[in-house]
């Protein structure tokens, strides 16, 4: 449990710092003459990051969940658990940045686009996730059902990266598979800050699992000390 | 930022722009620091809680030792 703080410290200090730094490239050392959008592309460079994030966070539910099914180890299910929740806190700040650009970008503050309706569906079936696991009392079904949930959900994860690849969406795209790899029309200072952001938003999430394990794993030794005093 | 979808969008006028993308940034920050308190609150209460069960298990030890 020491070592696991001490992580803790690690990541949370190195989200901290990694997030000023990038809030500094974002109003200061980026350039605005080159956008199309004005200032509204200020926004892009911690979304697209946290976007990436929640989708790892679901990655982590996905994996756990397979674990679980195949070891039928209760541990995997505290990790499935702890990353759906974290995904869905990294859901609800994407959506709460996307709806405000949309708002003073397109003017309204929701449009059924694919990608944006896809991304609802992603967050109202992690949703389902919790109150699934909240219905369950015995928690080996708990377990069985919720990992059903947490990879059969990810399809739906899958499916919102792709929208604006396979369906007419108006969502901008940053980034594009070409013949060269990843393809995007990013200066080189734009490209950093958005490094950064990204490395910020992966340090943060890597806090808050381990921050949110560390919950449940006390949870648990909570319950087994009152059972080692009950008998 | 040169938006590979960027030719349809429109350039917002910066006074526009700016409350929108401040209350972005200050939502997200919001959602970020609210979870983080709440995980840090249940974090020293959970320890706080193992703590004490700890001593009692230690205590309900020495005196079933002391008893035999």
């Amino acid at each position: 449990m020491a070592l696991r703080m001490r992580v803790f410290y690690v990541f949370a200090g190195l989200a901290a710092v990694l997030t000023l730094a990038g809030l500094y490239g974002t109003f200061y050392a980026t350039p605005l003459e080159v956008t199309a959008i004005g200032f509204t592309q200020k926004i892009f460079y911690f979304h697209v990051p946290m976007a990436i994030t929640s989708g790892v966070a679901f990655g982590i539910t996905m994996i756990a969940s397979i674990a679980y099914l195949v070891k039928k180890d209760l541990k995997w299910d505290v990790w499935a658990y702890v990353g759906a929740e974290i995904g869905l806190v990294f859901g609800a700040a994407l959506l709460t940045m996307g709806i405000l650009w949309t708002r003073s970008t397109w003017g309204e503050w929701w449009t059924w686009d694919p990608r944006l309706t896809s991304y609802l569906v992603v967050i109202l079936l992690y949703g389902a996730y919790f109150v699934l696991r909240s219905s369950v009392e015995h928690s080996g079904e708990r377990a069985r059902y919720a990992a059903s949930i947490g990879v059969l959900g990810y399809i739906t994860v899958i499916f919102t990266m792709l929208s604006t690849r396979i369906l007419r969406s108006i969502h901008p795209v940053l980034f594009k598979l070409g013949k060269s790899g990843f393809e995007s029309g990013i200066e080189h200072q734009m490209l950093i800050t958005f490094l950064v952001a990204m490395f910020a938003m992966f340090t943060l999430c890597g806090a808050l699992v381990i921050a949110k394990v560390t919950v449940e794993n006390l949870t648990e030794e909570i319950e087994n000390l009152k059972d080692e005093i009950g008998g | 930022m040169l938006l590979i979808a960027a030719a349809s969008l429109p350039d917002v006028p910066l006074e526009n722009a700016i409350p929108y993308v401040a209350a972005a940034y200050i939502g997200i920050w919001v959602i970020f620091f609210a979870y983080l308190l709440v995980l840090g609150g249940k974090l020293s209460g959970l320890r706080r809680q193992v703590e004490a069960l700890t001593e009692e298990v230690e205590r309900k030890k020495k005196t079933k030792k002391a008893s035999v």
